[in-house]
Protein backbone atom coordinates (compact mmCIF):
# COMPACT_ATOMS: atom_id res chain seq x y z
CA UNK A 1 0.00 0.00 0.00
CA UNK A 2 1.48 3.31 -1.05
CA UNK A 3 1.75 5.81 1.74
CA UNK A 4 -0.33 8.87 1.11
CA UNK A 5 0.50 11.91 3.14
CA UNK A 6 -2.28 14.25 4.07
CA UNK A 7 -0.90 17.74 4.39
CA UNK A 8 -3.84 19.37 6.05
CA UNK A 9 -6.37 18.53 8.66
CA UNK A 10 -8.93 20.75 7.10
CA UNK A 11 -12.36 19.24 7.22
CA UNK A 12 -15.23 20.63 5.26
CA UNK A 13 -18.57 20.09 6.83
CA UNK A 14 -21.49 20.29 4.48
CA UNK A 15 -25.09 19.34 4.78
CA UNK A 16 -24.26 16.28 2.73
CA UNK A 17 -20.92 14.55 2.28
CA UNK A 18 -20.37 15.81 -1.21
CA UNK A 19 -17.24 16.80 -3.00
CA UNK A 20 -17.58 18.67 -6.20
CA UNK A 21 -16.34 18.40 -9.72
CA UNK A 22 -17.49 19.31 -13.19
CA UNK A 23 -17.96 22.98 -12.67
CA UNK A 24 -18.35 23.58 -16.35
CA UNK A 25 -19.49 21.66 -19.36
CA UNK A 26 -15.97 21.40 -20.71
CA UNK A 27 -14.99 18.65 -18.28
CA UNK A 28 -14.77 15.21 -19.76
CA UNK A 29 -14.13 11.66 -18.68
CA UNK A 30 -12.47 9.10 -20.93
CA UNK A 31 -15.09 6.49 -21.68
CA UNK A 32 -14.36 3.21 -23.42
CA UNK A 33 -15.94 3.04 -26.83
CA UNK A 34 -18.30 0.18 -27.34
CA UNK A 35 -17.38 -2.56 -29.74
CA UNK A 36 -13.70 -1.77 -30.14
CA UNK A 37 -10.76 -3.96 -29.28
CA UNK A 38 -7.58 -2.45 -27.88
CA UNK A 39 -4.52 -3.76 -29.76
CA UNK A 40 -2.49 -6.21 -27.68
CA UNK A 41 0.53 -3.92 -27.38
CA UNK A 42 -1.57 -1.08 -26.01
CA UNK A 43 -3.83 -3.34 -23.96
CA UNK A 44 -0.81 -4.27 -21.83
CA UNK A 45 -0.85 -0.74 -20.47
CA UNK A 46 -4.36 -0.88 -19.06
CA UNK A 47 -6.15 -3.29 -16.77
CA UNK A 48 -9.49 -3.76 -18.43
CA UNK A 49 -12.64 -4.53 -16.50
CA UNK A 50 -13.79 -6.92 -19.18
CA UNK A 51 -12.79 -7.54 -22.74
CA UNK A 52 -14.45 -5.35 -25.33
CA UNK A 53 -16.92 -7.06 -27.56
CA UNK A 54 -15.84 -7.08 -31.16
CA UNK A 55 -17.99 -5.27 -33.67
CA UNK A 56 -20.15 -7.58 -35.68
CA UNK B 1 -8.93 8.89 -29.59
CA UNK B 2 -9.27 5.35 -30.80
CA UNK B 3 -10.48 3.27 -27.88
CA UNK B 4 -11.59 5.84 -25.37
CA UNK B 5 -13.69 8.82 -26.23
CA UNK B 6 -14.26 12.08 -24.46
CA UNK B 7 -17.49 11.90 -22.54
CA UNK B 8 -18.77 15.07 -20.98
CA UNK B 9 -19.41 14.59 -17.28
CA UNK B 10 -22.84 16.05 -17.76
CA UNK B 11 -23.68 13.18 -20.12
CA UNK B 12 -21.99 10.39 -18.17
CA UNK B 13 -24.09 7.47 -17.04
CA UNK B 14 -23.92 4.74 -14.45
CA UNK B 15 -22.22 1.61 -15.87
CA UNK B 16 -20.02 3.63 -18.23
CA UNK B 17 -16.52 2.17 -18.29
CA UNK B 18 -13.95 4.90 -17.89
CA UNK B 19 -10.21 5.25 -17.57
CA UNK B 20 -8.87 5.45 -14.05
CA UNK B 21 -5.63 4.77 -12.21
CA UNK B 22 -4.48 2.51 -9.41
CA UNK B 23 -1.97 4.45 -7.31
CA UNK B 24 -0.79 1.33 -5.50
CA UNK B 25 -0.10 -0.71 -8.62
CA UNK B 26 0.93 2.40 -10.55
CA UNK B 27 -1.18 1.23 -13.42
CA UNK B 28 -3.90 2.57 -15.66
CA UNK B 29 -7.10 0.71 -14.93
CA UNK B 30 -10.65 0.81 -16.09
CA UNK B 31 -13.35 1.67 -13.59
CA UNK B 32 -17.08 1.77 -13.76
CA UNK B 33 -19.29 4.69 -12.91
CA UNK B 34 -21.39 3.41 -10.05
CA UNK B 35 -23.49 6.43 -9.28
CA UNK B 36 -23.43 10.08 -8.62
CA UNK B 37 -24.55 12.60 -6.15
CA UNK B 38 -27.51 14.69 -7.06
CA UNK B 39 -27.02 17.74 -9.17
CA UNK B 40 -26.73 20.74 -6.94
CA UNK B 41 -25.58 24.29 -6.81
CA UNK B 42 -22.26 25.41 -5.44
CA UNK B 43 -22.36 28.94 -4.11
CA UNK B 44 -19.71 31.05 -2.47
CA UNK B 45 -17.10 28.31 -2.31
CA UNK B 46 -13.46 28.76 -3.18
CA UNK B 47 -12.57 27.42 -6.58
CA UNK B 48 -9.23 26.79 -8.18
CA UNK B 49 -8.36 26.60 -11.83
CA UNK B 50 -5.28 24.42 -12.09
CA UNK B 51 -3.47 25.20 -15.32
CA UNK B 52 -0.92 22.84 -16.83
CA UNK B 53 0.80 22.99 -20.19
CA UNK B 54 -2.01 22.18 -22.59
CA UNK B 55 -4.77 21.28 -20.13
CA UNK B 56 -6.58 22.65 -17.17
CA UNK B 57 -9.29 21.87 -14.68
CA UNK B 58 -11.42 23.92 -12.35
CA UNK B 59 -12.36 22.49 -8.98
CA UNK B 60 -14.03 23.66 -5.84
CA UNK B 61 -12.04 23.48 -2.64
CA UNK B 62 -13.99 20.45 -1.50
CA UNK B 63 -12.35 18.33 -4.13
CA UNK B 64 -9.61 15.89 -3.21
CA UNK B 65 -6.77 15.50 -5.65
CA UNK B 66 -3.62 13.37 -5.72
CA UNK B 67 -0.48 15.35 -6.54
CA UNK B 68 3.27 15.11 -6.21
CA UNK B 69 5.49 17.61 -4.45
CA UNK B 70 9.23 17.00 -4.53
CA UNK B 71 8.46 13.48 -5.70
CA UNK B 72 6.21 12.72 -2.74
CA UNK B 73 2.62 11.64 -3.31
CA UNK B 74 0.13 13.78 -1.45
CA UNK B 75 -3.62 13.52 -1.50
CA UNK B 76 -5.47 16.50 -0.20
CA UNK B 77 -7.92 19.28 -0.92
CA UNK B 78 -7.13 21.06 -4.15
CA UNK B 79 -6.72 24.30 -2.21
CA UNK B 80 -3.41 22.97 -0.91
CA UNK B 81 -1.92 22.52 -4.37
CA UNK B 82 0.78 24.99 -5.43
CA UNK B 83 2.40 26.04 -8.68
CA UNK B 84 5.18 23.55 -9.39
CA UNK B 85 3.32 20.58 -7.94
CA UNK B 86 2.73 17.77 -10.40
CA UNK B 87 -0.48 16.05 -11.44
CA UNK B 88 -0.81 12.69 -13.14
CA UNK B 89 -1.94 13.06 -16.74
CA UNK B 90 -2.89 10.43 -19.26
CA UNK B 91 -2.28 10.05 -22.96
CA UNK B 92 -5.36 8.05 -23.99
CA UNK B 93 -3.89 7.19 -27.39
CA UNK B 94 -0.74 5.61 -26.03
CA UNK B 95 -2.34 4.57 -22.74
CA UNK B 96 0.57 6.00 -20.81
CA UNK B 97 0.75 8.48 -17.95
CA UNK B 98 3.20 11.15 -16.97
CA UNK B 99 3.41 13.82 -14.31
CA UNK B 100 2.91 17.37 -15.49
CA UNK B 101 3.67 20.52 -13.55
CA UNK B 102 1.06 23.08 -12.60
CA UNK B 103 2.16 26.36 -14.17
CA UNK B 104 -0.57 28.64 -12.87
CA UNK B 105 -3.46 28.62 -10.42
CA UNK B 106 -6.39 31.00 -10.75
CA UNK B 107 -8.47 31.55 -7.66
CA UNK B 108 -12.15 32.36 -7.66
CA UNK B 109 -15.45 31.87 -5.92
CA UNK B 110 -18.41 29.88 -7.13
CA UNK B 111 -21.63 31.67 -7.80
CA UNK B 112 -24.68 29.47 -8.20
CA UNK B 113 -22.61 27.08 -10.28
CA UNK B 114 -24.39 23.87 -11.25
CA UNK B 115 -22.22 20.86 -10.50
CA UNK B 116 -22.38 17.17 -11.17
CA UNK B 117 -20.32 14.58 -9.44
CA UNK B 118 -20.06 10.99 -10.67
CA UNK B 119 -18.67 8.25 -8.43
CA UNK B 120 -16.37 5.59 -9.80
CA UNK B 121 -15.83 2.01 -8.67
CA UNK B 122 -12.22 2.59 -7.60
CA UNK B 123 -12.54 6.16 -6.39
CA UNK B 124 -10.51 7.81 -9.12
CA UNK B 125 -10.88 8.94 -12.71
CA UNK B 126 -9.28 11.16 -15.26
CA UNK B 127 -11.09 14.42 -15.92
CA UNK B 128 -9.67 16.42 -18.80
CA UNK B 129 -6.89 13.84 -18.75
CA UNK B 130 -5.94 14.71 -15.15
CA UNK B 131 -6.26 12.16 -12.34
CA UNK B 132 -8.74 13.17 -9.64
CA UNK B 133 -10.19 11.51 -6.61
CA UNK B 134 -13.92 11.16 -7.02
Amino acid sequence: MKKIIWKSNRMFKMSTSIVVSALENENFLLKRKKGVEIPTMKAKNVVQLSKSKKKK
Amino acid sequence: MSWYEKSDIVNSEVEDIILSYDLNRESIVEAKLIGEVEELISENAQKFKLILEGRQIELTVYHIIPFWRNGELIEDNCGIVEVGDELLCIDPEELTVRKEKIVEIELGMTDNTPVRHPKSSNGYYFVNGILLHD
